[in-house]
């Protein structure tokens, strides 16, 4: 069974390539939903699987993908409004980058949180980056975040690094301090602080401290079932 | 197939008088330890009762126009001492710590 990449507007050559996809914190999810709102990125495409779970997004009575590709600003960011058991999310994460490697993109992005136990205490969460190669390091030097200089990265991160470099796609993956089993919309303006030198405009992120509450509360729903995807997977090693 | 009709009954629209927190329980040193995610939530709109075996917490957030209950009854792991224990909330972020019930052992005799 494949996953299906449906385009609906005129590609972006060289795109920086962000993947969100629920995790800790909702980390990447939160970051996202910022960046399609502040850059005003539009709805260019689809991705969708027999895989994927079988449940729909609803607007106005009418289904939509769960899995959706947003562009704009030399900028994909593919977004996974539900939470994807271990094998579809790394089916979808191939899908994706063979798709965008034909476009030649300049750096693929994948942010994650990191569960930190005492993250209360912690005002400003610490960004680590990786890269899944010294060319991607060298194209991506103005990223934030402190550099992971020695160690092992596993789970979702580790995957899409793999992968990316697998396919010649320069990546980078930004992973945070964050709650495990809360949103956290600190943690994902830090994600955004750091990756906003390479993405070419400003991302403002005020708006995002000043709307922490509404977002934890609306995203309750959806953080809870990303818990409980974790627990039922076979493999929770590849949950970031 | 028990996954098929969990993912269909779930929905981000469901409206409920009285929501479930977010919420985590752990025992560590200290004894148990809960956190919850109570966004919107005062601490004037906030009620903490415990017993020797359970913890109940109550809420009201008010988050722009949105009005949410919350009520969470939790059984400790461990029996605790209701007298010891505190709560702090920080950013909506709530963390109680139960400290454990002394446990006391007497010498029993043997008739």
């Amino acid at each position: 069974m494949s996953v299906e990449i449906i385009e609906t507007a005129p590609e972006v050559k060289n795109p920086i390539l962000i993947l969100a996809v629920p995790g800790a914190g909702l980390v990447s999810i939160i970051a996202a939903d910022h960046l399609i709102k502040v850059a005003d990125l539009k709805e260019v495409g689809k991705i969708d699987s027999p895989l994927f779970p079988p449940v729909i997004g609803v607007k106005d009575g009418v289904a939509m993908h769960t899995v959706k590709i947003y562009g704009g600003k030399g900028l994909y960011v593919v977004k996974a409004e539900v939470p994807l058991p271990v094998d579809p999310l790394l089916k979808l994460t191939i899908s994706v980058l063979d798709w965008v490697a034909r476009k030649r993109p300049k750096l693929a992005i994948v942010m994650g949180g990191v569960p930190e136990e005492d993250r209360i205490k912690v005002e400003k969460p610490q960004v680590m980056a990786v890269f899944s190669s010294e060319e991607a390091k060298s194209l991506a030097s103005g990223i934030g975040g402190e550099l992971m200089k020695e160690g092992y990265l596993s789970g979702y991160a580790a995957f899409f690094l793999r992968e990316a470099s697998r396919r010649g796609v320069p990546a980078a993956a930004l992973m945070v301090q964050s709650f495990a089993a809360y949103p956290d919309p600190g943690a994902a303006a830090e994600v955004l602080k750091a990756i906003e030198p390479v993405l070419g405009f400003d991302v403002d992120i005020s708006q995002l401290e000043a709307e922490s509450e509404t977002i934890r509360l609306k995203l309750k729903e959806l953080m809870a079932k990303t818990v409980q995807t974790a627990k039922e997977s076979p493999a929770p090693m590849y949950i970031g | 197939m028990g996954w098929f009709y969990r993912e269909v009954r779930w929905g981000y629209f469901t409206v409920r008088d009285v929501e479930e927190p977010l919420h985590e329980v752990k025992v560590t040193r200290e004894g148990v330890v809960i956190t919850m995610d109570l966004p919107g939530v005062r601490k004037e709109d906030l009620v903490i009762s415990a017993s020797e075996d359970a913890i109940l917490v109550e809420a009201v957030s008010r988050v722009g126009g949105t009005r949410v209950r919350y009520r969470k009854l939790i059984k400790t792991p461990i029996p605790i001492d209701p007298d010891k224990v505190v709560a702090r909330l920080t950013n909506g972020i709530l963390q109680i710590v139960a400290p454990p019930k002394e446990m006391g052992f007497r010498r029993v005799k043997v008739e």
